[in-house]
């Protein structure tokens, strides 16, 4: 199976995922059953394809690999059907796709819904009662809780869990300084479904070690891309064209 | 069901939790169940418990409640036990005798650091180091063996936030640390996740502890009465409850900073937001009567003061053979108190100090564990004092101890210098085992318990000399002292179980009348 790696068909900007998409179309007659590969992390993925009129079945997402979500069905999630704000806490809008979660007086979170969605929840943005944001709750455009991020007292990352659609922890990344004093991600840590813990270095090598299972399922899986900056992969990498 | 509210069961403890401990044991022996209920994270806490000799069922600590772990089973950790990630192969484990603990290394490098509970083999806590060597999380594990709680830390070493674990290792609670506007760290949240069914967030532990105690209270099926026996820590807490429950008052040592002026003194820090909301509140409990009339004179509350000793001197002390003071080592003072400013240790040692000059066989034995606030700056004024005084040979700080019936059969005297007393334990269980008291004159507790030249001493506040010159007369005048130490045995039986009891059952009389008034 052949893949265009092209992490530009989730770019924020329009003319850049036309681009994709035109090469895309202009790489399938000589590949005609590749599949766009997605390295980078897009909770609104499903809403991309959706608007570049794009099947599914035709791009594949390492992170929906690692988080086990590549075959989920579309669910609603507004701010009512958030299930874990208490009832006695109260959800109010707050401008444009906003709304903000108060317990009295205090602001105890603030949601972001997906633009001209209809109020499905995008993100939770939790503070403290010094203003500080503690954490971030990124909610998969199809309806599920996908990413908590935390923060140092500096305000800089410090964890980041990804989830399966289910639930369940998929990684735990721990962000600290560099030998040059630089926030990196230090460490990446797996359960698996027998309880073993399983630690990287960062992301990016169990992203290439997921992408790697799932090309040892396939037969004869080559990537094209022209990226410079790609994950680690024992696959074969050839430019494009 | 009645709740004693309290900070924690630590190892040393001071003299509420020996109150509460008394109290458990009343209620015990009455039938009766009654509950310690805990607020701090403490992974030695069922330890603590298990020595003090309170069952699973008699505790009930916050963390514990909502991270499932109230009746854990006990299933010891040891290094052997853990598990390191699969893929890290050939680490290497060093025993580091100098430090009490395991080093882990890969490739040369520490990965991971595990301490044990100290005389233990049981895995206490675990270091977790990245490739870059720095420390980013610690593992703390409960005594009864399982991880219970997750520190991570930021790039410059201080705890960010720690996860509190359920059972299944699923997190329960988050506490995240943080700075405030002027830079000093607070506990900016806690949030309990996935309590039946949701996620609540609470700006700090006295708001969690209200939701705690309110939880506690929606699933007692009986009249919940909680007894505020830390009440700095938790008079917020417990008068801001909104489930229906008696709240109680329950003051363990005088009201006032200057306990002799109970009427104009300003209020004693730990008891001062109570007292100005009594409203909030529906009975106050003191050791004494002299201390009821007090508060009932100066706040005139609208709520019952009930006087409950603290002290019970159990039917089996009661009965005890008399230990001679012939038989005790001569001139053996001692005194039990945390080494402590209020305590005024140093005028019993200059006491001690003067008395030598004519009795030269007095020695002071002091029963304690040292106070550290101001970096312990108590314990080392004594420790100064002992030196400056050449009492080297003369004082010893014995440190505490948790089982002193042995000390108080073998001294003759027992000292007390405090600046005040809400009851004192300690002094009542000398008395109790036929030591004699000598003490200052001090509201509210050393006057109930010593009966002045009858069972021992009292000497104004502050004047230790006077002290001296009595410690020198009881031990110049064996005959005196004999006749004391017959009166102390005799008079601990004004504090046995009953009348203490009795006393409760009064509370909890009104506890359900006022409870089922709040009902409707």
């Amino acid at each position: 199976m052949d893949f265009l790696l092209d992490n530009r068909l989730v770019s924020q900007d329009a003319h850049v995922v036309k681009e994709a998409v035109d090469q895309y179309k202009l790489f399938l007659p000589s590949h005609p059953d590749a599949q766009l590969l997605i390295t980078q992390y897009t909770p609104e993925l499903a809403r991309i394809l959706a608007k570049a009129d794009i099947k599914p079945n035709r791009v594949l997402s390492v992170f929906n690999l690692l988080q086990q979500a590549v075959h989920v069905p579309q669910k609603k999630l507004t701010s009512e059907q958030l299930t874990k704000v208490p009832p006695v806490y109260s959800v109010t809008p707050d401008g444009e796709n906003r709304a903000k979660v108060e317990d009295a007086d205090a602001i105890l979170a603030r949601i972001s819904y997906y633009p001209k969605s209809g109020e499905q929840v995008e993100k939770v943005e939790h503070v403290d009662r010094v203003g500080n944001v503690t954490s971030i709750d990124t909610y998969d455009c199809r309806g599920f809780l996908s990413r908590t991020q935390t923060f140092h007292r500096n305000h800089a990352l410090a964890t980041e869990q990804y989830f399966t659609a289910d639930g369940t922890e998929a990684c735990l990344n721990i962000f600290m300084n560099n030998d040059q004093g630089q926030l990196t991600n230090t460490v990446c840590r797996v359960m698996n479904s027998r309880d073993e813990i399983y630690e990287y270095d960062n992301l990016e090598q169990l992203l290439g070690i997921t992408l790697d299972r799932y090309a040892k399922e396939q037969d004869g899986v080559r990537i094209y891309t022209n990226e410079a900056h790609i994950i680690p992969t024992d696959i074969t990498i050839s430019p494009i064209g | 069901m009645i709740y004693f509210v309290d900070f924690s069961m630590p190892e040393k403890k001071s003299g509420i939790e020996h109150a509460e401990l008394k109290r458990l044991a009343l209620f015990r022996d009455h039938g009766m169940a009654a509950r310690l209920l805990t607020r701090d994270y403490s992974p030695r806490l069922h330890w603590n418990l298990n020595e003090a000799q309170v069952s699973d069922a008699e505790s009930m600590n916050m963390f514990d409640y909502f991270q499932g772990a109230l009746a854990a089973a006990s299933q010891p950790l040891t290094m052997n036990d853990l598990r390191f990630p699969a893929n890290h192969e050939g680490l290497d484990i060093q025993w580091h005798e100098d430090e009490g603990r395991f080093y882990v290394l890969q490739n040369g490098q520490l990965y991971r650091r595990v301490s044990l509970f100290a005389g233990t083999q049981q895995v206490s806590n675990v270091q977790l180091f990245d490739r870059f060597g720095n420390l980013y999380r610690v593992d703390q594990y409960d005594c009864r063996g399982f991880k219970t709680m997750e520190q991570y830390y930021s790039q410059d070493n201080k705890v960010d936030m720690e996860r509190y674990l359920h059972l299944d290792g699923s997190p329960a609670i988050i506490r995240y640390l943080k700075n405030d506007a002027g830079g000093n760290e607070v506990d900016s949240r806690y949030t309990l996740l996935d309590y039946q069914g949701h996620d609540y967030d609470f700006d700090g532990m006295k708001t969690f502890l209200r939701f705690y105690l309110d939880e506690v209270a929606k699933h007692d099926p009986q009249v919940s009465v909680f007894i505020s026996d830390r009440t700095m820590i938790d008079d917020w807490s417990i008068s801001h409850m909104t489930a229906k429950a008696y709240k109680v008052l329950h003051l363990h040592n005088s009201q006032t900073v200057d306990a002799n002026d109970p009427a104009h003194a300003a209020l004693n820090y730990n008891y001062a937001y109570a007292l100005h909301n009594l409203q909030d509140w529906d009975a106050i409990v003191t050791a004494t009567q002299k201390q009821t009339q007090a508060v009932k004179d100066r706040f005139k509350p609208k709520i019952p003061v009930f006087t409950i000793p603290v002290g019970i001197v159990p039917a089996a002390t009661l009965s005890i053979p008399h230990v001679p003071m012939a038989e005790r080592t001569p001139g053996k003072v001692i005194a039990v108190a945390r080494i402590a400013n209020e305590k005024r240790l140093d005028d019993l040692i200059k006491a001690v100090h003067q008395a030598r000059e004519s009795v030269d066989n007095v020695t002071l034995d002091i029963y304690g564990y040292e106070n550290s606030e101001d970096n312990f700056a108590e314990p080392k004024k004594i420790k100064k004092l002992i030196k400056e005084l050449d009492m080297g040979d003369v004082v010893t700080l014995k440190g505490y101890v948790p089982n002193l019936t042995p000390v108080y059969n073998s001294a003759q005297i027992f000292g007390l210098t405090s600046r005040m007393e809400g009851f004192d334990l300690a002094l009542l269980e000398a008395v109790s085992h036929g030591v004699v008291g000598l003490a200052y004159d001090v509201n509210y507790g050393p006057a109930e318990i010593i009966e002045n030249g009858k069972n021992g001493r009292l000497v104004d506040l502050g004047n230790w000399h006077q002290m001296a010159d009595r410690l020198v007369k009881m031990l110049k005048n064996p005959v005196r002292l004999q006749e004391y130490s017959d009166a102390a045995y005799t008079s601990a039986g004004r504090f046995g179980a009953e009348p203490v009891w009795n006393a409760w059952v009064q509370l909890l009389i009104d506890a359900n009348s006022k409870v089922a008034d709040k009902e409707g």
